[in-house]
């Protein structure tokens, strides 16, 4: 695959996030597996085991996410794919969300209901060996595997501005707590109490209903156009805002605004004529090793009427025919786009 | 915080795990009497497995059998208020009272006793006691 559709500085990084979200996916189906075989009549086991198996979800999303967004843009896709990072991470979401309710429910359905788990013995070499302990033992492997990989995701993700990521880093960390959780909720019907079991495995599903929720939250916001929020939260990107502003204050009377598309920050300027081509790199109020980010400055007429002199950086100019509130051709779309090839 | 939880692990294998909710295995321990439910069916008489696999128990935990018998529904019934600690007879894995009772794994080999293998039924989630139950039935099986 190749990666030139993506800015430069961050090559080296979506290289190595998808060596390692490979490798997630090898320790998760192997966590998978072995709780599988351990789970038994636990519901505890049954909502780690389904929570594990989620774990899925973000990174093969953000695989085919990457791939996708990294095709060059075309006739029948002319803004390029950055959103499909966006699209991805709201499948996801949706994802989370529904199963997370579903795992509730069940939990809340046997406390009511007083049920036992039975979780028995079996033999292995002559022994007899409560189940409850080889469950253990799962839950203690599956601990192991998320708690380092999502460490290594969070600086990567950081440095991408990469939502996809960020979740499968949070929802590593999810995914251990539930292992953790999930031990007490073993010990705790081996100690004879039969709630602990289903009480454990609400906590974790109610857990999963939270990471859904907060991830649906963000994807919404940006699929809606909304202003560009911090990574993993809801809360706008202070960088988004001083961009916003320092548009405002270089053409004074224009308005400003400052959506995300997947990784990228495009803005308009609403009512102002560039005179210059504007230089993005300078235009950037925030780090400058992240002045990649922002991919798109655009100028439209106040009103639509006639076209405005193009604006040519470093950049290809792309000009496009706006349709007016009354059906006419009214203006030109003239940007800045920077090249990312 | 890993070598906490490996240590709370090993402490806890000192405990004795598992135990039961409602202590049937102390009970019958602390009280010497099992109470156990015997299924009756007119087609076939009580099998000698389930007297061996009683006996067997009642020797391992030193205590005097208390015998009932009656009809599957009632005995499953008792057995789920608490009235008995272990049901014998023909059970079926794919009855809807696996999900009320913990049934044992069959006492004799599979295909000895069609069409119904005869097992055992303790109270749910009793896991100290149905783990017991469970070894023992595997010895009478062969050690499978």
């Amino acid at each position: 695959m190749s990666l030139d559709t993506f800015p430069e500085a961050i090559r080296d990084d979506v290289r190595r996030a998808r060596r390692l979200e490979y490798w997630n996916i090898g320790w998760t189906i192997s966590i998978i597996v072995v709780m599988g075989l351990a789970m038994g009549g636990s519901q505890t086991m049954k909502t780690a085991w389904v929570e594990d198996t989620l774990g899925l979800i973000p990174p093969i999303a953000f695989l085919v996410a990457l791939k996708i967004e990294a095709k060059p843009h075309s006739k029948l896709f002319p803004f390029g794919f950055d959103r499909a990072q966006g699209l991805a991470f709201l499948i996801a979401a949706v994802a989370l969300a529904l199963v997370g309710a579903m795992l509730l429910w069940d939990a809340a359905g046997t406390l009511i209901a007083r049920e036992h788990a039975m979780v028995g013995s079996i033999r292995i070499l002559g022994r007899d060996i409560w189940l409850g302990w080889i469950m253990i033992a799962a839950q203690l492997y599956s601990i192991v595997p998320p708690f380092i990989i999502g460490r290594m995701e969070l600086p990567l993700a950081e440095r991408m501005q990469d939502e996809v990521l960020y979740t499968d880093a949070k929802m590593n960390k999810a995914n251990w707590m539930t292992g953790v959780a999930g031990l007490g909720g073993v010990i705790g019907l081996g100690m004879g109490w039969w709630w602990a079991d289903s009480v454990a495995a609400a906590i974790i599903s109610i857990d999963i209903i939270r990471d859904g929720w907060r991830a649906l939250k963000i994807a919404s916001a940006e699929l809606i156009d909304g202003l560009p929020r911090k990574l993993g939260a809801t809360e706008p990107d202070p960088d988004a805002v001083a961009l916003m502003e320092r548009l405002e204050r270089f053409y004074p009377d224009a308005k400003a605004r400052v959506r995300d598309t997947g990784r990228y920050m495009r803005a308009e300027v609403i009512g102002a004529s560039p005179g210059e081509p504007p230089d993005l790199i300078a235009l950037w109020p925030g780090d400058p090793d992240r002045g990649w980010r922002l991919a798109e400055v655009s100028f439209l007429p106040d009103k639509g009427i006639g076209p405005i002199m193009s604006a040519r950086a470093d950049a290809r100019v792309q000009t496009r025919l706006g349709q007016g509130r009354d059906g006419a051709d009214l203006g030109a779309r003239l940007g800045a786009r920077r090249e990312r090839c | 915080m890993m070598r906490f939880f490996l240590v709370f692990a090993l402490l806890l294998a000192g405990c004795g795990l598992p135990r039961d909710p409602d202590e049937t295995l102390k009970h019958i321990r602390e009280d010497k009497i099992m109470r156990v439910g015997a299924i009756e069916r007119a087609d076939r008489p009580t099998g000698a497995a389930e007297a061996v696999f009683v006996r067997r128990i009642a020797d391992r935990l030193d205590a005097r059998v208390a015998l009932r018998t009656g009809d599957t529904e009632r005995l499953l019934e008792a057995l789920k208020a608490g009235e008995l600690d272990l049901v014998v007879g023909p059970l079926s894995r794919k009855s809807p009272w696996a999900a009320e009772v913990a049934l044992i794994d069959p006492l004799t080999k599979e295909g000895d006793t069609p069409p119904l293998p005869f097992s055992a039924a303790a109270p749910a989630g009793e896991n100290a006691w149905v783990s017991l139950l469970e070894a023992e039935a595997r010895d009478l099986r062969g050690g499978a």
